[in-house]
């Protein structure tokens, strides 16, 4: 079945010669990367200050988190009848800033679910915003996969994680 | 679809041969380089050339040399078989049991080359000799003395990678390493094995989730995801010495970054307009250029391995799918595969050919890895529901890809051939690890 040729190709001829017949060199593999360059050492960038928010009690808001269904950031009709109340909370603590923050289940790739949870917080983000929530109360941030809600590998854990949650700063 | 770089290669050498044919009548006893063509064996992890490993011989220090011996045997028949190159058959090979190898005890007619090494103690110090023979003329293939400075173990990975440069003519990986991320108590650090699971070591210390590590394929610099500011922002750390540089802090994540070929570049996704999409950043995070503008997801970049175009995941038919784009964002087309979930393209840094993208496909509740390519013409299945395996990286040498698989419980690294032979787990199973990249080949060496 196998069947080989053999084909022998003098190649140290020319490292032979250039050393006297005595010298050894390996031949450069062909397909090494090339030279590095300098490396660029970036500048250390200072970390964001947040200017000093103003005092609010937690406990006056009950901001429930909104559920998207398997791999979609479109909000449902109960995700918006949630947000509205939420929005309504939010104009009468009218000093209230809010982190919203967006999750995804387990399932998908890191990186996508990063992207994905990302579209879930600004779509919660975007309602409130039209709501008449003032955008400068209102950062996102992305969790993806990486905070369960429950950590559950099974539908109903999965649910709850596919989310977009509201943290008072 | 091994022979067509064999060929290339073949066909480059007789034309290097054509030159060279006056000094060769000159030379007495020239040194050769074998090189092997084969016809046969295109069974799947087959084309492999069949070589013999003796044991090795010691002369000096016989107890510190006996054992560094036998370990240096195991690692390099270790290497050997890794490389995907060789059929190994020997007393070494034998004596190990049954593993992937040929255990003939004794020479078959087959054999293309013999494999000799010699540890030796003197005054200057401990050096290993190896030497490789054409079989059966025994004419000298190639000789080198290594220094050996405390471990056999580099000595064996740089004595590999001679064998595999003078009996294929490719540089080899076995001095390559693989990054990924791996869960620590609370947190997942960046940690950096050989490319056999050799020497595990945590290089980042950030005490936070860190993702998709990305080596560098011109220096020692992994660029990654964390949230160690309480956000998914761009860091860089250096595996040799620890060093954490910034790389980019946008409103929204920064995340799946993916290096040029020439590494002064990253193609990463950003959400600065509230969007994920792609951009390209320099090393400092300037931005260079937006590539995506579409409405929905893109994310997961690669670059081809001339740097002209782009393979990247987009959510803009509904599911997530892979699209190639120029990589100045023109010419945007969807790879015309079957799957309707896909994600984590990776493409062949071997840019011979038409090229290869690997890429994680889900069937059901998991993925599985698949290889095709850039027009979508050809598809092939790597792994085979396992658990789910995902994140495929190639290695430099184009030959290997690793990949993460829940075949064994937790998340776990491993590595196979580009036809989907040899898989084989590089981290412990106690261990959850995923997210792997490889690195290149040390430089200058």
């Amino acid at each position: 079945m196998r069947s080989l040729k053999l084909v022998v190709i003098p190649f140290a001829c020319l490292a032979l010669i250039a050393a006297g017949c005595g010298g050894k060199k390996e031949p450069v593999p062909p397909d090494e990367p090339p030279a590095a360059p300098p490396v660029d050492t970036p500048p250390v960038t200072p970390p964001q200050t947040e200017t000093e928010p103003p005092r609010v009690e937690p406990a006056s808001l009950n901001l429930e988190s909104v559920y998207f269904d398997y791999d979609r950031y479109e909000l449902r009709e109960d995700a918006r009848a949630t947000l509205a109340n939420n929005a309504k909370q939010l104009e009468s603590n009218s000093g209230a800033k809010v982190s919203v923050e967006g999750h995804c289940d387990e399932r998908g790739t890191t990186e996508y679910n990063l992207a994905l949870g990302e579209k879930r917080a600004q779509a919660a983000r975007d309602y409130l915003v039209n709501y008449g929530i003032a955008a400068d109360r209102l950062t996102t941030v992305s969790f993806g996969e990486e905070r369960p809600a429950d950590p559950g590998q099974d539908e109903s854990a999965w649910a709850k994680n596919r989310r977009a949650a509201f943290v008072v700063k | 679809m091994k022979t067509t770089p064999r060929t290339t290669r073949l066909r480059h050498r007789f034309g290097v041969l054509a030159v060279l044919l006056p000094a060769l009548a000159l030379l007495a006893t020239a040194r050769a380089l074998a090189v092997i063509e084969w016809e046969a064996g295109a069974e799947k992890g087959g084309m492999r050339q069949p070589i013999w490993l003796e044991p090795f011989t010691i002369s000096g220090d016989t107890g510190r040399l006996d054992p560094m011996s036998k370990a240096g045997e195991n690692i390099l028949l270790d290497d050997l078989l890794l490389s995907g190159h060789f059929r190994v058959d020997g007393p070494v090979a034998a004596d190990l049991g049954p593993r992937d190898v040929w255990v003939a005890r004794s020479k078959g007619p087959d054999l293309t080359a013999v494999v000799i090494g010699r540890l030796e103690s003197g005054p200057e110090g401990v050096r290993f000799v190896g030497r490789v023979l054409a079989h059966p003329s025994e004419k000298l293939i190639f000789e080198r003395q290594y220094p050996v400075a405390k471990e056999i173990r580099p000595v064996m990975h740089a004595f590999c990678d001679d064998i595999v440069l003078h009996l294929t003519g490719e540089a080899g990986i076995a001095r390559t390493r693989i990054a990924c991320i791996c869960a620590a108590s609370k947190s997942r650090e960046v940690l950096v094995v050989d490319y056999d699971g050799h020497g595990p070591k945590l290089v980042t210390k950030d005490n936070s989730a860190n993702l998709a590590p990305a080596w560098s394929p011109v220096d020692p610099m992994i660029a990654y995801t964390s949230f160690k500011r309480g956000e998914a922002d761009l860091y860089a750390v250096n595996p040799e010495t620890g060093q954490t540089f910034d790389v980019s802090h946008y409103p929204g994540i920064d995340s799946a970054p993916a290096w040029s070929p020439d590494g002064r570049l990253l193609a990463v996704t950003l959400a600065i307009k509230s969007n994920p999409d792609i951009y390209l950043i320099r090393r400092n995070g300037e931005i260079v250029e937006r590539l995506t503008f579409d409405p929905a997801i893109d994310t997961s970049p690669c670059f081809s391995p001339t740097g002209r175009q782009i393979a990247f995941t987009s959510s803009r038919l509904g599911s997530p799918q892979l699209f190639i784009m120029d990589s100045d964002g023109l010419n945007v087309t969807r790879l015309p595969i079957p799957h309707t979930y896909t994600d984590s393209p990776a493409w062949s840094p071997r840019a011979e050919g038409t090229g290869r993208i690997a890429y994680a496909a889900r069937l059901g509740a998991a993925f599985d890895i698949f290889v095709t390519t850039p027009d979508g013409g050809s598809v092939t299945q790597l792994t085979f529901g396992q658990g789910s395996n995902e994140n495929p990286r190639w290695a430099p040498d184009g030959r290997h890809i690793v990949f993460s698989s829940t075949r064994g419980g937790k998340r776990g690294i491993y590595v196979m051939l580009a036809d989907g032979s040899n898989q084989r787990r590089l981290t412990p199973a106690d261990r959850d690890c995923f997210y792997p990249t490889w690195s290149p080949r040390p430089a200058g060496k």
